[in-house]
């Protein structure tokens, strides 16, 4: 790049930059805002982001937290140690079996697919790679085209 | 006056200024429109403070350019691939058929419409190379505070801002000094 060529050309965008002028928001904007800041001051307090709470209201909201966290840290500390923790382990076994199941079916899909991928040969398994991968790109290129065309300039 | 009324009046005053700001970086309406609605938001809820600022006006366009950057990297990594792909023909068509000859344009144009004219070339630029040159000649950001309001290397801003302005020249036909004589 030559460095003359470069300044002269920033200064001629600079030059032809200069001459823009405030654009003109459209009639309809402020309005809108208005609307919204009207909405936004009738909305309850609690909708609002927590920085903007009642102070009160703050307080005992992070003391109702501690105390819900404290309170299921000691929870489980208990029942960890308790004796009569047997009849919620059963609860809590019989969600690990269902879990337990799953992973079953998935190592079997998994042996189903590495079989398949012996028997198949590199050819076919690189080739069926490829093709979901066109595919995922080209799900990716219509979404991308649709959504350009959504946001497209009036 | 009322609180009401005196905020109105700053929206009015300053609406033209925040929708400028926001539509040059997004070159969407209606997502310019977005963002200059929730940058009044925010002074609404600073008004007091602002109301008798001095500096309101940089306050105003510095929420916009962050909010507006904001909303371009929301999309941006969804988009990149794509865009980078489409980058390449859109740079190749800048035929600027809709445009009338220099000779023309400094003679038949007035000033109203070669701003017209700028603002459009401006708007069609791809927005790896608009949003820097924006943020360079239009809201007086060094290279180093564009590359770290971006989010992309000093040299990657520099070859943006030049490919930007090399566009612009193409686009509009600008003559320097060196190639007029």
């Amino acid at each position: 790049m030559d460095p003359e060529f470069e300044k002269q050309l920033a200064a001629k965008v600079q030059q032809e930059l200069n001459l823009l002028g405030e654009l003109t928001a459209p009639p309809a904007l402020a309005g809108r805002v208005l609307r919204a800041i009207e909405q936004r001051i009738a909305a309850p307090w609690y909708r609002g982001a927590w920085q903007s709470w009642p102070l009160a209201w703050q307080g005992v909201s992070l003391v109702a937290l501690v105390l819900l966290f404290g309170g299921i840290c000691f929870s489980v500390g208990e029942l960890s140690h308790a004796a009569k923790v047997s009849h919620a382990g059963q609860h809590a076994g019989e969600w690990f079996a269902w879990f337990g199941v799953l992973w079953k079916t998935a190592g079997v899909l998994a042996d189903a697919m590495v079989t398949a991928f012996r028997h198949l040969g590199m050819g076919i398994v690189v080739g069926c790679g490829l093709a979901l991968l066109a595919a995922y790109a080209a799900c990716v290129g219509l979404g991308t085209a649709c959504v350009r065309l959504a946001l497209a300039r009036r | 006056m009322t609180d009401a009324q005196q905020f109105e009046t700053f929206l009015h005053n300053y609406q033209n200024l925040v929708f400028s700001t926001a539509m040059r970086l997004l070159a969407n309406q209606s997502d310019a429109e977005d963002v200059t609605q929730e940058v009044f938001l925010r002074a609404f809820q600073r008004f007091a403070d602002l109301q008798h600022s001095p500096t309101v006006g940089g306050w105003l366009k510095t929420v916009a350019t962050n909010l507006s950057l904001n909303h371009l990297s929301r999309y941006r990594s969804r988009w990149t691939f794509f865009t980078d792909l489409w980058r390449g023909s859109e740079e190749d068509d800048d035929q600027p058929v809709d445009f009338p000859s220099p000779v023309d344009t400094e003679d038949m144009l007035a000033v109203a419409d070669r701003r017209e004219l700028v603002e459009r070339a401006l708007q069609s630029l791809p927005a790896a190379q608009r949003v820097p040159l924006v943020l360079y000649h239009l809201e007086g950001l060094r290279y180093e505070e564009i590359a770290e309001k971006v989010g992309i290397s000093l040299g990657k801003v520099k070859t943006d801002i030049f490919r930007g302005r090399e566009t612009l020249r193409r686009k509009l036909r600008l003559k320097l000094s060196e190639e007029v004589g």
